[in-house]
């Protein structure tokens, strides 16, 4: 824990990574050089390579699916092949469904489309997602190779819909404000429901804290679940945007952060040693009441080992943070004890 | 003002609905939104607290706890969207939620489609603590609270006169005349946000959000080191505790993505300043500083203002590095690096408010904490996968919370009544920990949706200034995925590991205090110490037809930590040998956790579908302690039976459990009668009960000798009255389309919240004023009608203490309410 320590192995590990990215980045360049063909990204399961003669291009297709193609159109994947600016998304229907000359020659047919998204689709999940990674390489998606969700096989077409028709149908179809969750304003439309609906139905569990009474604004639709956790993969722990739970807290929490001159270790490792963040009964979040939330690890001498009466001033009100309140830490010098 | 909302917002709407005037005749319209106006009326009553001589509000209630429902016009959404503006590459997407409203939300966003980005978002969050509080202080000045000087002088005088006249005075004069405030906070946050795609490989973003928190909340202070803000001495307040803090966010990120990797480099810096640095109040029972004897008694002795240090501005910078790379076809390595560096420099407050006491207190060491941490996480993981059955990962998690804040001795004043003991510094402990995660676990995909896991987790905990300074966890986790059908899946895993601490070193246990250790002996904190912890869930989704599905789930979390041995005690502790429940460390036995339950859609016809839901849990927390009491002038020998000695005897052991019970149920219809109308209707209930009950783990009949039996009268292991939480809602939603865009609707909601909580369900601004139950015998100037009337759950008691005689509270209570919400809103799509 020595800072020279760790510094010494960040630089080492920073220099290592330039080095690395400075080296593949000029072999990128010299890639650059070459004509590109659509070239999925994922390594998890790539589509089989395809020639570009197999490619008939979107205006043949939509000879035949112009439904299709009116459900595509106007959505932000839509308008953004509309603006194409790689070559895989110039290939319009065929970036994400494949190569279609086969499926022409057959005279069409589900079985000739090389790849599909619907529920009654051959196409294994891992090829359906590699469709989508071609291009969803970045942001969010950079960890979904390896991610919960991508470990349980689900696709990316189980919580995300890309044929949805027009952005007013999407509003008339999506969150309305008389929904039973709101959710905080969002420009994408392209979940299948809104959140938090869309994680409740696989999360039960979560559906039932979020009714608790000691709540933050789930259910108010001031924060959701992304608000905290990446569903596409993170590599911290609970798919947490950030780097610890605490870390997760305090980037809204910030004057709790410190530090302090008198810090509270728990409160220092782990909010949730204390709090549920996702509902309680108990007040301020608390897995357990007070005093018993403090009575859990202190059992110093004095007032903490007596079971305490029910009219004690260390049971009603703010229990042990009536006198306490400075908890999460303190910076007055005569506050070791978190009176102040 | 109104007027003056009214026109912007119709400018607005106007605005808003003009491009739809000139576009709306395209056969695939460039704009589109919703627009959704109308008014709305929300009446109820507050009606969980009788006792109270007013009425408390229903719009300052937890009805309101979030949001702002005020009666009249609202806009609950707007949203318009352009995809190409006037035929080009550019989009405009401008929505809010709630508008003019304390709740409201915006976002626009402007952009090149696969080019640039340009966002702002604003947001405000209410949060409304309590509608029951009353007060004697007023903020005169940025952080200073006061109270008039008139009444100081009349508590002081009786205080130091009568201090058995303080409840009825308190309860008949001060308490009328308190002022009603309603402690709420509102964020307000405003954020800027630049995405460009420079290339198709190159993206950057940069970002800036400025917050700012303003109100008051309830915060406990006390005049005093121990809570003896008794009759014979202690002086203590509970304030509203002024908030004003701004917080500034600055991000930046630059991707590079290429075929085979993607790497990401980022800056996040956090800014948090507090406008209010301090509290200073007035203490209620005392217009001057004193210390006994001079002037005044132990009993009387105080400060006449306290200061509290609020939450001292700082800084976090991170610096943060991620990356995919694919080494080879089938092996991928993810990295993560974030490090951060967090500072904290505020000046600090002087010892003690206490003018008499300062001089004694010395010098400060310094004028500033020169606070300093950096926070290391790195993540790698590789994942290998063989063919298309198999795939393998392995990872290495470490998080380095390291704590360079300089370590110096302090001198605190302890509750301003005593001087500073320069003899025996305090010092500050920075505390550190380096967390470090192995996780290699494997994969069988054997069929379609279906696959084995199993794996091995580790950890390897190193902590500074705390009693574990190393332990180790192993475990290992099985999941069963199947789905056997299309219209079946589930899943079935299993958790187990063991956490081990290499020794427990609580250094407190060696600190003797009169005759008594500081800590008690194998006293083991649950975050650190032995730990087994098994996890099992269970999930099953069941669809046979298009018409219906049907999910259900259980699952259990039980952490063991009542073990033999180790850091442990070998032996029982257990006074009464031969027991059948025995115990080898004080603290949380036993943490469990149980759920079940299910939901289920249904589409009864084209027209008709319908919902049901429910789940239930249930929680247990076991914990054990012992009362123990310091001596005297010559505490040891140890001995309960004899006053003046240090009492530590394992007949005075006891237990506590929490257990809770949650039923969540909803169920609900939706009709549709024709392509028009559609009812939609659903009801929901959350019910929560908790306990906490206690009792004596030792002989009861000893009540002479050293292991005298102590746990009677007011230090009896009682059981709480039971806790209550339960909402409901009943909701009722018609919508009738006018025409092919504009919709009509009218939503009647009631809730109901019933709160039923012994520590908050009597509370009033005077809670010194308690006699214990008939027949007991009143506690001086306290009886009754000046209590009011009891609390209507728990009509067998009154909450209060009389070692809280001298303590003013605000009262602070979230009553039961029942509310009527009524909203008709037209509609218009485009």
């Amino acid at each position: 824990m020595k800072s020279s320590k760790w510094f010494r192995r960040l630089v080492l590990v920073s220099t290592l990574a330039g080095a690395a990215a400075v080296t593949v980045s000029q072999s990128a360049a010299q890639e650059n050089n070459k004509p590109v063909a659509a070239e999925p990204s994922s390594a998890a399961a790539q589509p089989a390579a395809q020639p570009e003669g197999d490619y008939v291009g979107s205006e043949v297709c939509v000879t035949c699916h112009a439904d299709q193609e009116k459900s595509f159109v106007h959505t932000i994947m839509g308008n953004a092949m509309a603006h194409a600016k790689t070559p895989l998304e110039k290939l319009g229907c065929e970036a994400c469904h494949g190569p279609g000359k086969a499926h022409v020659e057959a005279g069409g047919g589900k079985d000739s489309i090389p790849v599909r998204f619907t529920k009654d689709s051959n196409t294994p999940v891992e090829e359906r997602n590699a469709a989508c990674l071609s291009c969803h390489t970045k942001g969010n998606q950079m960890f979904w190779n390896g991610s919960p969700h991508e470990s349980r096989a689900m696709a990316c077409v189980d919580c995300h819909q890309v044929h949805y028709g027009s952005t007013a149908e999407r509003y008339a179809a999506l969150a309305s404000s008389d929904s039973r969750y709101g959710a905080p304003l969002t420009e994408h439309v392209g979940t299948k429901l809104p959140q938090p609906e869309l994680c409740l139905q696989c999360h039960q569990m979560r559906r039932a804290q979020l009714q608790r009474s000691s709540h933050m604004p789930y259910r108010e639709g001031k924060v959701t679940c992304t608000s905290c956790h990446n569903p596409h993969g993170s590599p911290n722990p609970s798919q947490l945007l950030q780097s610890s739970i605490n870390e997760n807290c305090l980037s809204c929490h910030t004057e709790r952060r410190g530090p302090f001159l008198w810090e509270h270790p728990p409160v220092m490792e782990n909010c949730a040693n204390c709090h549920e963040p996702h509902g309680s009964s108990n007040p301020q979040l608390l897995k357990v009441r007070m005093p018993r939330v403090c009575d859990s690890c202190h059992d110093a001498s004095r007032h903490p080992t007596q079971p305490q009466p029910l009219g004690s001033i260390k049971n009603f009100n703010r229990g042990c943070t009536n006198c306490h309140s400075l908890i999460h830490g303190s910076n007055h010098p005569s506050g070791n004890f978190f009176l102040r | 003002m109104k007027t003056a909302r009214t026109r912007s917002l119709s400018l607005m709407l106007i605005l808003l609905i003009a491009p739809v005037t000139l576009f709306g005749q395209d056969q695939t319209p460039p704009v589109a939104g919703v627009v959704e106006l109308g008014s709305r009326w929300s009446w109820g009553d507050v009606y969980g607290r009788p006792d109270l001589p007013f009425d408390p509000a229903l719009k300052t209630s937890k009805y309101n706890e979030y949001r702002d429902l005020r009666d009249g016009f609202f806009v609950p959404r707007v949203r318009l969207s352009m995809d190409d503006i006037a035929g080009s590459k550019y989009f405009l997407d401008v929505q809010s939620n709630n508008a003019i409203y304390h709740d409201q939300s915006y976002l626009a966003t402007f952009g090149a489609w696969n080019r640039f980005k340009v966002q702002f978002r604003y947001d405000e969050i209410p949060h409304t603590y309590t509608n029951t509080a009353r007060t004697l202080y007023t903020q005169t000045a940025r952080g200073v609270l006061t109270i008039p000087l008139l009444t100081r002088n009349t508590l002081q005088g009786l205080a130091a006169s009568d201090p058995t006249l303080l409840p009825s005075t308190i309860q008949t004069q001060l308490v009328p005349s308190m002022n009603f405030i309603v402690p709420a906070i509102e964020r307000r946050a405003g954020t800027f946000l630049f995405a460009y795609d420079l290339t198709p490989d190159w993206d950057l973003l940069a970002s800036y959000s400025r917050e700012h928190e303003s109100g008051t909340r309830p915060l406990g202070l006390i005049f005093n080191s121990s809570p003896s803000a008794s009759l014979t001495g202690g002086y203590g307040a509970e304030v509203p505790e002024p908030i004003d803090y701004f917080n500034n966010t600055v991000k930046i990120r630059a991707e590079y993505a290429r075929k085979r990797w993607v790497m990401q480099f980022g800056y996040t810096g956090s800014f948090f300043q507090n406008a209010t640095k301090s509290l200073v109040f007035d203490n209620p029972f005392l217009t001057a500083d004193c210390v006994a004897p001079t002037g005044c008694t132990n009993a009387t002795q105080g400060p006449a203002t306290g200061q509290v240090d609020l939450y001292p501005d700082n800084q976090a910078h991170y610096l943060n590095f991620a990356g995919s790379f694919l080494l080879m076809k089938h092996l991928r390595l993810l990295v993560s690096i974030n490090a951060g560096w967090l500072r904290q420099n505020d000046s600090f407050l002087n010892y003690t408010t206490n003018t008499i006491l300062l001089a004694g207190a010395g010098p400060l060491p310094s004028g500033s904490l020169q606070g300093e941490k950096q926070t290391l996480a790195m993540n790698y993981k590789l994942i290998q996968t063989l063919g298309k059955k198999f795939a393998i990962k392995a990872g290495y998690r470490q998080y380095d919370y390291n704590n360079d804040t300089p370590v110096r001795g302090f001198t605190p004043v302890q509750g301003d009544i005593s001087a500073a003991d320069p003899t025996s510094p305090e010092e500050n402990t920075p505390f550190g920990y380096n967390r470090k995660n192995i996780e290699v676990t494997g994969n069988w995909y054997y069929a379609k949706k279906s696959s084995v896991k199993v794996g091995y987790e580790g950890e390897i905990m190193d902590r500074s200034h705390r009693d574990v300074e190393h332990s180790t966890e192993n475990g290992f986790v099985a999941a069963i995925d199947s789905a056997p059908r299309k219209d079946l899946s589930f899943r079935v895993s299993y958790r187990y590991s063991e956490r081990n601490p290499e020794q427990y070193l609580d250094d407190q246990t060696l600190e003797i205090n009169g005759g008594i250790t500081a800590d008690q002996i194998f006293s083991r904190r649950f975050d650190e110490s032995t730990r087994t912890r098994n996890r099992g869930d269970a999930q099953i989704q069941y669809s046979p037809t298009d018409r219906l599905s049907f999910s259900g789930f259980g699952g259990t979390m039980q952490d063991n930590f009542n073990h033999r041995g180790g850091v442990n005690s070998a032996t029982p502790l257990n006074f009464i040998a031969g027991t059948t429940y025995p115990y080898y460390l004080y603290g949380v036995l036993k943490d469990l956790s149980y759920n079940a339950g299910f939901d289920s859609d249904f589409t009864l016809t084209n027209a008709v579908t319908m919902f049901a839901e429910y789940s239930y849990e249930r929680y247990y927390k076991a914990m054990t302690s012992r009362y123990r009491a310091p001596g005297g002038a010559t505490p040891t020998p140890l001995d309960c039976g004899t006053p003046g000695r240090g009492c530590d005897s394992a007949n005075n052991d006891w237990g506590s459990t929490s257990r809770e019970f949650v039923h969540i149920l909803a169920g609900g219809i939706d009709v549709h009668f024709n392509k028009k109308a559609n009812l939609n209707t659903y009801y929901t209930l959350s019910a929560a009960k908790g306990h906490v009950d206690s009792r004596p783990f030792g002989d009861p009949t000893l009540l002479t000798g050293p292991d005298k039996f102590l746990l009677i009268g007011t230090n009896a292991a009682v059981d709480y009255p039971e806790t209550v939480s339960r909402s409901h809602q009943a909701v009722a939603i018609f919508r009738y389309k006018l025409t092919k865009n504009l919709t009509s609707k009218v939503e009647y909601r009631y809730q109901q919240f019933d709160s039923k909580d012994y520590q908050t369900s009597a509370m009033t601004p005077y809670m010194g004023c308690v006699s214990p139950l008939p027949p007991g015998a009143p506690v001086p100037g306290c009886t009754s009608p000046l209590l009011g009337t009891p609390s209507p759950f728990y009509p067998y008691f009154l909450v209060g203490d009389t070692s809280a005689a001298r303590y003013l509270f605000l009262g602070a209570d979230q009553p039961s309410y029942r509310a009527h919400y009524l909203a008709a809103t037209v509609e218009y799509h485009f």
